[in-house]
Parts: C-alpha cells; structure tokens; sequence
C-alpha cells in the first residue's frame, strides 16, 4: 500500500489544516485530521464527526457536493483528499458581492442548492447544517458545492430521536427548537434551512438571528405567525409549554416582506417555510416548482 | 440508507465464490510465510494504525527447530474460527441489547475486514470488539469504549488500538446495507397471513438473523436482502407445513 507521500506531492499549505497537493497531473485539497489531539477523544478514538463526514461523503457522486477522493492515514493524523476548488470558487457565498449582481443566479443557485438537497434525501441522509458558510460558489462559472458533512447523518423509518442541538441557531427548523419530545425530525429541517438560505438572499441579511432557542421562535412566530392546532396539528403536545409559543401572533403579509419576489416566489418561500414540517414542501417537489420554469 | 445501486457496498464488496476463495487463500498464504519467516503472525497494532510484523529470528537454532514450530491454520479451519466469533458477536449483542442493525453492521465489518487479513495475523476476538464498537459509531449508537470493554471484561484500550486498523481495512467504506428492518415487516405481515394474531405459533426474527449471519459468504456475494429472502422463505415454508401438521391432528 502506497504511503501518503508516494501517493501526493508538492504540498502548498493553503491553512493550518488544509493543504493544496499534486497527484500525477491532478490537483487535490488534503484536510488533516489529528484524531489524537481532539478534545475528549482519549477514550473514544475516532471522532464521530469525522467517522459521519467520511462514511457519508464515500457513497456520494454528485456535481453540487465536494467530492472525497481518497482518505489516508500517517501516524496519529487524517488526511481527507477532496477535489481541488480553484480560488474563484468562494467559502460562505452569501457574502460574495457579485452574488446579488443578478436576480437569476439566486435562482439559479437556489436550484443547485435544492436538487443537492433532494439527492441526499433520496439517499436517506439528512443535511442538519445546512447555511452558507457551509456553500461554495464559482460565480464564473455558476457552480454551487455543499461542504462540511459532520453533522449529517443517514436516516431510515421508523424515525429515531435524533440530537437537537445540530446545525447552526439561525437555520433551525421550529421543530428541532421545541425541543421537548420532538427530536425525531427528518428531511423537513434540511428544506427550512434552504427557506432561511433564500430569504437571505433576498433580504441580503440573515432571516431569523435570535441569540436563544426562545428569541429565535419569537422572530419566526412574528414573521409566520404563532402555530396552532390548525396550522400545525399536534404543536401544543409537541411544545409542552407555552412559555415557548408567547403571545399569539398572526402571520405577516409575505408580499410586502419579500417585495422583490414575483408570486411563483413569494409561493415557495411560503412553502419553505412552513411551521408544521409534515405540511412543509419537500426538496424534490421544491426543485420541480413554478419558480424554476426556465432554470 | 444512501441509495444501493451507487453504492460502495455493491460497487466494491460483492465478489463471486470465486473471488472469495482468492482472497482467503491469499490472506492465509501471506500468515503462512510470515510464520515461516518470523515463527509468529500476531500483528502489533498502534492506536493510530500503525503495523508491525513480528521481528524475523532465524538463528542456527531456530532452523534446527523448524519442524517443532506452530502449525500454520488452514483455510478451512480459519473459517471456523470466524464462524466462532460471528456467533460470538451475537452474545455482545445481546448483552446490550443493541438494535439488530448494530449486529447487522458489525457482522459485515467483520467479514470485510477478514477478507484482507488471516486470522493469524489479527486476534478475532479483538478484531470483533472493535467491529462492534465501529457499528455503534456509524449507527449512532453512542457507546463509549470504556463501557463497552466493561461490559465484556476486556480491556478498552485494545478495542481502540484496533479501530484504526479496522477503518483502513473497510477503505472507510462504512455505510452498509442489512436488511432487518424490512425483514422484521415482512415477518409481520406473514405472521398475521398465515397464522392470525392469536397463534401459537410465532416467526423468531432472531433466529432469522443468525441463520443468515452464518452462511460465512451470504453477506459478501449476495445483496442481503437476497440473503435475507431465502431464510424467511425456508423458515416459512416450515410453518405452513407447520400448520397443515396442526389442521391434522385437530
């Protein structure tokens, strides 16, 4: 077996942990993963992340997902070969300038983001941190790469409870911030964080940016409305307490929010963001709306 | 799971008979001269995976002793112990009362892994523990190393000396498809066909899973629901007749 250094060369450090290699006439980027030195790993070997992130990223072929090569492994170290992504394409892409440039590359790019999403949910996996900085872009050449699998994880039914402390506050579903009894979430909270990615796009800030679980359900229950029995059968047994839910709100007028989107828009936005996530629109049908006709 | 078409687990881990023979032959021989070589084949395993062979040591005297040294395992007899550990496994299993997809999982690593090495080379009893500790991992199952050595009175830091080793051997491909799940709705749906609710007679899903963990190349030649499918319909086939016994002797 070919050790890491027979196998690539000319190494060109990129980070601290992140290097730029060659292999024949092929560049690759090589993360290093000390698995010795992570905090509290001492009784528990591999990471689980990194155990989630290589298992899911091997079964996966895809143009909008950062490809895993190869994984090799030096002394107590990682190391994690992906396709090599040029400077142009851009880490955190909500912050790239040229990215509101033109209203059809949010389309275009909230299509990718969306087929990409359908994709892993066809094959079981659930996303769980799904946000921008998380998404790179080539605005050249208009291609979109999801990175960053340590949070996902495959699912089956029966749903199992999950941890609901995954993903970044501002991109959780109501669901997972309730908490109480409702870990057992599944591909609706990988759609709602895409509702929150396209608000953003929109708004050119994030769409719910509560520092608490509680702040945060406020912003949306201000800007949805308050669930109930009707919008969202179940909600109250799920809440367990209605300190959570705060007064009753009524949903605000989307058109005047989001003035920019044309109605196919302002439709799936709604959709997106659906409180109740058995009546939230799924990625698949989400790819096929209105909205996209002509992407 | 991820979809099984685009798999890994059918793209690189479904072999013919054939190849399986190759490989268990090539493992086995590679003990063999080792052995040869060294007098012994038990690997040193690093806690990141390193390796190490045995030292060779052949002095004069060793030589002259050569007829006197440990007997290299056939292949027949290394499949043995690893039908040994299999049902072993099942014991852990149990002990823990885990999900079947634990057992499912680390059943696959285990053979996996014994694809690459002889059992000569690397302590099945280890290897096994380590298999159960990876499934857990992989399936969410969270089980510290600690607690998991406890359970079994070993000792901890061998299962994580060898989880490395195990990863590598697998190529990290760890994503596996077992179909219990679905078997175990299957059982359901006969056991109200053909019996009723109210039967005595009941379809053991455990005995399922260790008739179709045992035949020792099931799960690296066929998908495992084809697995899976021949021993439901053997075990069914022995309940209806089962039953027209009963209608009988009523």
């Amino acid at each position: 077996m070919l050790t890491l250094r027979e196998k690539y060369y000319d190494f060109d450090q990129i980070s601290s942990k992140v290097f730029k290699c060659r292999r024949d006439d092929q560049f690759f980027t090589m993360k290093i993963v000390s698995i010795l030195n992570e905090e509290n790993q001492a009784n528990n070997g591999v990471p689980y992340w990194i155990i989630r992130e290589i298992s899911i990223l091997k079964e996966l072929d895809h143009i909008n997902i950062v490809r895993l090569i190869d994984v090799m492994t030096d002394g107590p170290d990682l190391f994690l070969v992906f396709e090599y992504l040029d400077n142009e394409f851009q880490a955190d892409f909500l912050k790239n300038p040229k990215m509101f440039m033109y209203p059809q590359m949010k389309k275009e790019f909230l299509y990718q983001i969306l087929n990409t999403v359908a994709y892993l949910h066809a094959r079981k996996i659930l996303l769980r941190d799904l946000r921008p900085e998380n998404i790179l872009v080539n605005v050249r050449t208009q291609v979109l790469k999801i990175a960053l699998f340590g949070a996902a994880r495959t699912f089956e039914a029966p749903l199992e409870a999950y941890s609901s402390s995954v993903g970044c506050l501002s991109y959780r579903s109501p669901e997972v911030l309730f908490q109480f009894g409702c870990e057992k979430y599944s591909t609706p909270n990988d759609v709602w964080a895409v509702g929150c990615i396209f608000g953003e796009m929109l708004l050119h800030r994030p769409l719910f940016s509560g520092p608490s679980d509680v702040e945060l359900l406020d912003e949306i229950f201000t800007l949805l409305g308050t669930p109930t029995e009707e919008t969202w059968p179940g909600v109250t047994s799920i809440c367990g307490t209605c300190a959570l839910m705060g007064p009753p709100q009524q949903p605000k007028d989307l058109a005047k929010e989001f003035p920019m989107l044309n109605p196919d828009g302002l439709d799936l936005l709604s959709k997106m963001l659906c409180l109740c996530p058995n009546y939230r629109i799924s990625a698949e049908d989400a790819v096929k709306h209105p909205y996209f006709k002509g992407v | 799971m991820a979809d099984f078409q685009t798999s890994t687990h059918r793209a690189k881990w479904i072999f013919s008979p054939q190849q399986l023979v190759e490989k268990y032959r090539a493992a086995n021989q590679r003990a063999k001269q080792i052995l040869e070589k060294c007098g012994a084949t038990l690997m040193e395993v690093d806690v990141n995976g390193s390796l190490s062979y045995p030292e060779p040591h052949m002095t004069a005297k060793d030589s002259a002793e050569k007829h006197y040294r440990t007997k290299p395992l056939s292949i027949e007899e290394e499949q043995c112990i690893k039908v040994f550990y299999e049902n072993k496994l099942q014991e852990v299993y149990n002990n823990f009362r885990f999900p079947h997809k634990i057992q499912a999982t680390a059943l696959i690593y285990f053979k996996r892994f014994y694809l690459q090495w002889s059992v000569m080379e690397h302590q099945p009893k280890h290897i096994m523990l380590t298999c159960v500790y990876a499934a857990c991992k992989i399936e969410e199952n969270h089980v510290s190393a600690e607690e998991l050595g406890k359970g079994i009175s070993q000792d901890h830091q061998m299962i994580l000396n060898n989880e490395m080793i195990v990863y590598q051997s697998l190529e990290f491909d760890l994503i596996v498809y077992a179909p219990y799940r679905s078997v175990e709705g299957f059982i359901n749906d006969v056991e109200v066909c053909l019996v009723g609710p109210d039967a005595a007679v009941k379809l053991c899903l455990g005995d399922l899973l260790v008739m179709g963990s045992n035949p020792e190349t099931a799960s690296l030649h066929m998908q495992g629901n084809s697995v899976m499918l021949v021993m439901t319909s053997l075990k069914c086939s022995r309940l209806c007749k089962r039953q027209q016994d009963l209608k009988l002797i009523k």
